[in-house]
């Protein structure tokens, strides 16, 4: 084992690999400082990149791109009051009156600072965990594999957006959609329409670029022209102060407090940044010595918000990696592009590729120095991000939309498909559906169905295998439990 | 968006009736005869039916929840009829400029998409429009083929 994490770490320490890694975290901060954009989107679009380099840099590549993302969002919520992704809502709150009163320097070197922090301790949160997790899970049948698929299944559904049925039925169309292709088993043909190129299934680039970035600028499109057209005011950033010391030793113990929650809550299948930063900012305001100064312009304010939301990046990985669910949308990508590159996320990882992975676990690591210069160094040009009209960047995120649909294979019909993909998910979005449960089931339908049909035939057909087996029977009854709760309470939280 | 969760939830629980009894039986084509003694977990389309079947109870359960829950959520703001317009406008746009690339290739057609969604978009100040609609696409290309080694679409016309 010894020699094969020296063996990873000898592999990430290259220059290629190392300046991936900042190239990914310069286009994660650049797009994460746009606002409206989000991470989710930013990955989703530079995934087919990822294709052209070797797993041990295509992946380092985009883990950059959402490392970057997550602190990219906080410079627009800090200097325009818009959060360039919705987890950075919370630095709003206190990172704006900062920049009013002069001190956007200062923010957001508070953010970057609280930023990185979060991310380096659910980085090292992913290392510790990830190897004995997936032993345990190497030693599940087919039964207790199927089990927890419906489990995380069933959180992600339950949890992401505000009604149960509708990420229910998110789950289930991915499933569908993920069902379209060869039949494993049989080789049959499924949904396939007659069309030759729906045969190996809806590729996952097109759908991934057409459910988050294309959808995406279909809902910024939607905004009166002169918010489109007109240049950005921002809050001043020039000449003011940088962060002091003791500002920085007074927060310490919240980013400590909010690397934990964020680490915890990004470890559970769906619940994802926006959650983990809004409970890590109550946490903070509670046990603040000023709660008074919270939404008025308090660092502590910004450094709770920045380190939960940053944790969540290593920490979503946990599920991803060690059992083959994604954690979020963004871990679905990520999990896609692993796929796509020959590494199948789920117990048996470790086990297969294991230099490869602790080449990756290395360059996560990197990650964060790297994202603490470039942060320090080039804040002048991120604020400057922030000041293109979105009427330039929409038509130039689109044409990247559309080549990057068109160089998974050097076919047109992918970009068409990524079009109609998008504008399926722009109505998802308008009718409240959740898109993550959707990507995530169709990542995970072969898995599933495979699990499904090899556990049934092991047991001869009799369905009460999931239900006898203690590991299988635990997943499904922490299924049901979540899945009550969450019909229990959100009814009461809509209405609250 | 009460009402727009009610519709939703009929169109997908005739969705799911016309899967189960039209699309499943007509598109999951057997390329092997599967003998009649098969487990029935083993038949392709066990699987489809199982995930139509649960499709139609949880679409049951979100009309009832649309029904029994009144709130109303704002899909769109007050100028929703511009915002609707420019998103279509957007997408068959962009659909269009697709079918073009399949006939006048990439470096015709994206100056002229680019410049004509700029404007759409209410930037009509030509300083911007015509050095983004070129420039842009100009280093993509540029950029594609020197890091990848990948040619955007050259055009069927163009091609000899």
């Amino acid at each position: 084992m010894i020699d094969q994490i020296l063996e990873g770490v000898l592999l990430a320490l290259t220059f290629k690999a190392i300046a991936m890694v900042a190239i990914g975290v310069f286009a994660g901060i650049t797009v994460g400082a746009i606002p409206g954009l989000t991470g989710v989107m930013a990955t989703a679009i530079l995934v087919p990149f990822s294709f052209f380099m070797a797993p041990e840099l295509g992946i380092p590549f985009l883990l950059g791109v959402h490392k970057g993302a997550l602190f990219g969002g906080s410079i627009p919520a800090i200097l325009v009051n818009t959060p360039g992704t919705p987890p950075a809502a919370a630095t709003c709150l206190d990172g704006y009156p900062l920049a009013q009163k002069g001190e956007a320097k200062s923010a957001i070197q508070m953010a970057l600072y609280s930023s990185t922090l979060g991310d380096t301790f659910s980085d090292i949160a992913l290392i510790v965990a990830a190897i004995p997790i997936a032993a345990l899970a190497l030693k599940f049948g087919p039964a207790d594999l199927f089990g927890l698929m419906v489990m995380g299944l069933t959180v992600i559904s339950s949890v992401t957006g505000a009604s149960v049925p509708k990420g229910i039925i998110s789950a289930l169309l991915g499933l569908l959609i993920g069902a379209v292709g060869f039949d494993a088993v049989t080789g049959s043909e499924r949904f396939t329409f007659g069309y030759d190129t729906l045969q190996g299934g809806i590729g996952l680039v097109p759908l991934l670029i057409g459910i988050f970035a294309i959808s995406e600028v279909l809902i910024q499109v939607e905004k009166k022209l002169t918010v489109l057209a007109q240049k950005p005011a921002i809050a001043h950033l020039k000449g003011g102060r940088s962060l002091k010391m003791k500002e920085f030793k007074e927060s310490r113990r919240t980013i400590f407090r909010s690397s934990i929650i964020g680490t915890i809550v990004g470890a559970i299948p769906g619940t994802g940044s926006s959650i983990a930063t809004f409970i890590g900012y109550g946490a903070a305001q509670r046990a603040s010595k000023k709660p008074e100064e919270f939404g008025k312009g308090s660092y502590e304010g910004v450094a709770a918000a920045e380190a939960a939301n940053s944790a969540v990046a290593g920490a979503d990985l946990i599920p991803t990696l060690t059992l083959g669910i994604p954690g979020g949308g963004t871990a679905a990508i990520l999990m896609g592009a692993f796929i796509a590159q020959g590494l199948r996320p789920g117990p048996s990882l470790f086990e297969e590729n294991a230099v490869t992975m602790y080449a990756i676990f290395t360059l996560l690591l990197i990650g964060n120095p790297i994202m603490l210069v470039q942060g320090w160094l080039l804040t002048g040009l991120f604020a400057a991000v922030v000041t293109i009209r979105q009427a330039i960047l929409i038509p130039c995120i689109l044409l990247f939309c559309v080549v990057g649909g068109y160089i998974y294979h050097n076919h047109l019909g992918d970009v068409e498909l990524a079009l109609l993909a998008g504008l399926f998910g722009y109505m998802f979005r308008k009718l409240k559906f959740p898109l993550a449960p959707l990507v995530i089931a169709y990542i995970i339908t072969p898995m599933a169905e495979r699990s499904f049909k090899q556990a049934l035939l092991l047991s001869g057909g009799d369905y009460t295998v999931f239900f006898t087996r203690p590991i299988s029977l635990f997943f499904i009854i922490l299924a049901a439990v979540i899945l009550g709760l969450s019909i229990w309470r959100k009814p009461k939280v809509a209405a609250e | 968006m009460r009402k727009g969760s009610i519709i939703i939830s009929i169109v997908l629980l005739g969705f799911s009736f016309f899967s189960y009894f039209y699309i499943i039986p007509t598109q999951i084509i057997s390329s092997i005869p599967i003998e009649e003694n098969t487990p029935a977990v083993l038949h392709p389309d066990f699987f489809p039916r199982l995930t139509v079947f649960i499709l139609a109870i949880a679409s049951v359960s979100l009309l009832i929840a649309s029904i029994k829950f009144k709130t109303d959520e704002k899909t769109y703001g007050d100028d929703y009829k511009s915002a609707i317009s420019r998103v279509v406008f957007v997408f068959f746009l962009s659909y269009l400029y697709v079918i073009s690339l399949r006939y006048f290739g990439y470096s015709i057609s994206t100056p002229v998409f680019m410049a004509i969604i700029i404007v759409l978009l209410g930037l009509r100040d030509w300083r911007y429009v015509i050095p983004t609609s070129l420039l842009f696409p100009l280093f993509l290309n540029y950029f594609f083929w020197y890091s990848f080694k990948v040619i955007l679409p050259e055009g069927e016309l163009f091609l000899k």
